[in-house]
């Protein structure tokens, strides 16, 4: 009798934990959500969103104004950047990168958009030729300037205009070309290279610049780069188990380690492959381990300006788990439970995301509408989030 | 086990990663574990370790290095008469100078004959006269976050020693530094209560790292107003925190341990009776493969930023501030405290981990860890229950650090970090009074 039962218990325990009762825990956490429907993006949005870059990409960066402990300096910016130079507003470097981007997308999806022609002038001044060749003589002597975050946006902005059916834009891309090809270059060198990934939730992030990458690879014909990302995303977490979703997120972070490397993986692996590596990768969503990742952080709170730049992170954090949610959602098979929790739990982020845009001030406002429009267009797949 | 709890048991071996121990007990892991010999402080560590920051008090911090910036071009020049309107401009960065400058004085107390004990009074008397302290004070009011919170958290432990310190020389300081102190500690207060969620990186940003200077504080002055904001902060960020990852530490040079400084934190704050559960569920049995990162340390590892990139970015050896800094008010750059979004520009690399400030020389990182370590290791020893087969564990595993700390703490590296010298003075004062 003993014997037979001590048979029977392993049976048993693996019923417990069985897809089908696993199901149904999801299904009443899901029932359990808010019934949120996702932001879309439709004309209207895109005209709002449309104005975060159109205002900040002439207003040059902020000089640097720390109060002087030892050295003072005095700063005079460089001559004709105007010229020289194509990415010195909106706040720093990258997010006038992503700004531009941002743009390009909003008028690809709406051609007829009333700021349409305040767009291509503002894009005609900073991507032209001369801008963009200052661009890449600086780059070239800048050594890990924005390096891999600000690239990955480089590259991003060429994809989006690799396919894009319009005068501005095929001259645009022309002379975003010797910036896009040399960045994806030294992108491919740099994953090589890099011993071992950064896990943080702000820009360094490998997964996040790699997820990036990938925009650019799938479009254009960037086979070098497309295999420097596979090898190291492979070299860096095909064995990752268990990831520390309790612990997300840090202070000041406006991406999610966790969901970004699962998302990564899940367009680099074989679907069979990488449902198997994501079942011991992400905690169960019904967790208390997944339970951060369920709640936009509430930052009402929130208002000394000395916090306000770290604020405007965990804003955009909202969009940035939404994005991914909904990418790893597309990658789960149909019938697949998570799918539909994760979606939903996107649109819970992105509808506190487009509450809180204007809370940071200009700590925010020049960066999260690309990160608002990021969400919504994002995985390649418009049909989901764009109405016409 | 009753039948019946059989499937259960089963559920955890299955769900539960399979980890073996690496030794089948603890005993089996001390008998592993090299012996260690520490070498107690007396006069002539105690000479050596006041020569670096000596050397260093009046050794201008470095001017930003700017080798090509995008936008904004600066020219630089000093401050007008910075030699009287501040206190902490030497010794690479200002906490560093801060924790120079406490290690002469904590050195001169201990020991009051010193050969160089009048050297010591002169620059001590130049840097904390009573014009330099209302400079720093004026500097800091409009500084908004700079050096918060572990330049504030040093500069506090700084004043601890002097206004304990029986000696005329000392009771000017004391009186010199009050302004500055109050200042620190009521911004110390209110961000402890406004901070939300504790940074967990192994740099100078390390929460834990600053709530145990903060206790040293308190330790010596008694200021009930900073125990009690550090004792809620501790147990708001920390008390819920299982299963510590140590396995993922120190994969690239850290100045201190995350789990073991936020373990000593708590053995600080909780009575022993909440302690014990809480440390049980926090840190994995040191003899499990978990632990293995926390018993030694490779100095030679120089971890990913360095070669990530490759082209020039190994760290500096002349920048060797402490690693991750707060971006040094010097720097010029408005880098938002929250440590968000300062973008890897070409004229500040970022430091490992952190957010701008000097890059770290990773072997000085690799030493100032052992003594933090070592400091850690100790402090649970201390809080653990007599016969808790863990205390003969981190005693031994306090004294392979602190060795291991001793054995570097005398190479160039060591030299051109003096904030390392600080956190071994640090160490070993404590240990000798708990000897």
């Amino acid at each position: 009798m003993i014997r037979r039962l001590t048979l029977v218990a392993p049976l048993a325990a693996l019923l417990a934990v069985s897809p089908s009762a696993r199901e149904s825990d999801l299904g009443a956490f899901l029932a359990k959500l808010p019934a949120v429907s996702p932001p879309v993006l439709n004309g209207d949005q895109a005209l709002f969103l449309a104005t975060m870059p159109l205002a900040c990409l002439d207003h040059p960066q902020a000089q640097p104004s720390a109060a002087p402990y030892l050295w003072v300096a005095t700063y005079r910016p460089p001559d004709d950047y105007q010229k020289a130079l194509a990415f010195y507003g909106c706040f720093d470097w990258h997010s006038s990168v992503n700004s531009t981007w941002t743009l390009l997308r909003l008028l690809k999806s709406y051609p007829a958009l009333t700021v349409g022609n305040l767009i291509r002038q503002k894009l005609g001044r900073h991507l032209d030729a001369s801008n963009l060749a200052g661009e890449l003589a600086y780059l070239k002597t800048a050594g890990q300037f924005e390096r891999p975050y600000g690239y990955a946006w480089i590259l991003k902005v060429s994809a989006e205009l690799s396919d894009w059916k319009d005068p501005d834009g095929e001259k645009w891309a022309a002379n975003m070309a010797p910036l896009a090809t040399w960045a994806s270059s030294e992108m491919t060198t740099f994953l090589q290279d890099l011993p071992q990934p950064n896990r943080g939730g702000v820009h360094p992030n490998s997964a996040f610049g790699m997820y990036m990458m990938l925009d650019y690879v799938d479009l254009t014909k960037a086979d070098a780069l497309r295999a420097a990302v596979i090898d190291a995303a492979t070299r860096f977490y095909a064995n990752d188990k268990n990831c520390s979703t309790k612990s997300e997120p840090a202070g000041s972070d406006f991406l999610s380690p966790c969901l970004t490397e699962a998302a990564l993986m899940g367009r680099i692996m074989p679907r069979d492959a990488f449902l198997a590596w994501l079942d011991t990768f992400l905690p169960a969503m019904d967790s208390p381990d997944f339970k951060p990742l369920t709640e936009p952080v509430d930052t009402a709170g929130v208002s000394r300006p000395d916090q306000l730049a770290g604020k405007s992170h965990l804003i955009g954090l909202a969009f940035q788990r939404g994005a991914m949610m909904t990418r790893i959602a597309d990658l789960l098979p149909e019938g697949d439970l998570r799918a539909p929790v994760l979606r939903r739990l996107a649109a819970i982020h992105g509808v506190k995301g487009m509450q809180a845009m204007y809370d940071a001030g200009y700590y925010g406002s020049h960066w999260l509408g690309t990160y608002a429009v990021y969400y919504m267009t994002s995985p390649q797949a418009p049909s989901n989030h764009i109405e016409r | 086990m009753p039948l019946r709890l059989l499937p259960v048991a089963l559920v955890f071996a299955l769900v539960m990663p399979r980890q073996e121990p690496e030794f089948k007990d603890p005993g089996a892991l001390l008998a592993a574990l090299p012996g260690a010999t520490v070498k107690p402080l007396d006069v002539q560590s105690a000479m050596l370790f006041s020569a670096l920051p000596l050397t260093c008090i009046d050794d201008l911090q470095p001017r930003p290095t700017v080798t090509r910036p995008y936008f904004w071009q600066p020219t630089f020049r000093t401050v007008d008469g910075y030699d009287k309107t501040r206190a902490f401009y030497g010794c690479s960065d200002w906490p560093t100078a801060v924790s120079a400058t406490w290690t002469l004085v904590a050195l001169l107390k201990t020991y009051p004959d010193l050969a160089s004990g009048q050297l010591i009074r002169e620059k001590l008397t130049a840097h904390l006269g009573r014009e330099n302290l209302e400079g720093e004070l004026a500097y800091f009011r409009a500084a908004g976050a700079a050096q918060r919170p572990y330049g504030y958290a040093w500069f506090l432990r700084l004043y601890a020693d002097l206004a304990t310190w029986k000696d005329p020389d000392g009771a000017r300081y004391a009186e010199n530094t009050t302004a500055l102190a109050r200042f620190f500690a009521d911004g110390i207060v209110s961000y402890l209560v406004d901070l939300v969620r504790p940074n967990r990186m192994g740099n100078q940003t390390n929460s834990a790292l600053t709530l145990n200077l903060l206790l040293d504080y308190v330790d010596a002055t008694r200021d009930m107003t900073i125990k009690r904001a550090v004792s809620d902060a501790a147990r708001r960020l920390f008390q819920t925190d299982t299963n510590c990852a140590t396995a993922t530490e120190a994969a690239s040079p850290e100045m201190v341990s995350p789990c073991l400084e936020e373990a000593a934190v708590m053995s600080r704050v909780l009575d022993p009776p909440a302690f014990m559960p809480w440390v049980d569920q926090f840190l994995p049995a040191a003899e499990s493969p978990a632990f293995k990162p926390l018993r030694t340390i490779s100095f030679d590892v120089v971890g990913g930023r360095g070669r990530a990139g490759g082209r020039g970015a190994a760290a500096s050896a002349r920048g060797a501030g402490a690693p991750g800094g707060t971006a040094a008010p010097t720097s010029g750059r408005a880098a938002p405290p929250a440590g968000p979004a300062p973008p890897a520009s070409a004229d500040t690399a970022p430091a490992p981990g952190g957010r701008g400030g000097s890059q770290a020389n990773p072997r000085a990182t690799w030493i100032g860890l052992a003594f933090t370590r070592a400091s850690a290791f100790s402090r649970l020893a201390a809080a653990l229950p007599a016969g808790d087969p863990r205390i003969a564990i981190f005693r031994r595993l306090s004294d392979i650090h602190a060795q291991l700390g001793q054995q570097e703490v005398v190479t160039a590296a060591a030299f051109d970090a003096p904030w390392v010298g600080a956190l071994a003075v640090s160490y070993l004062l404590a240990a000798g009074g708990s000897r």
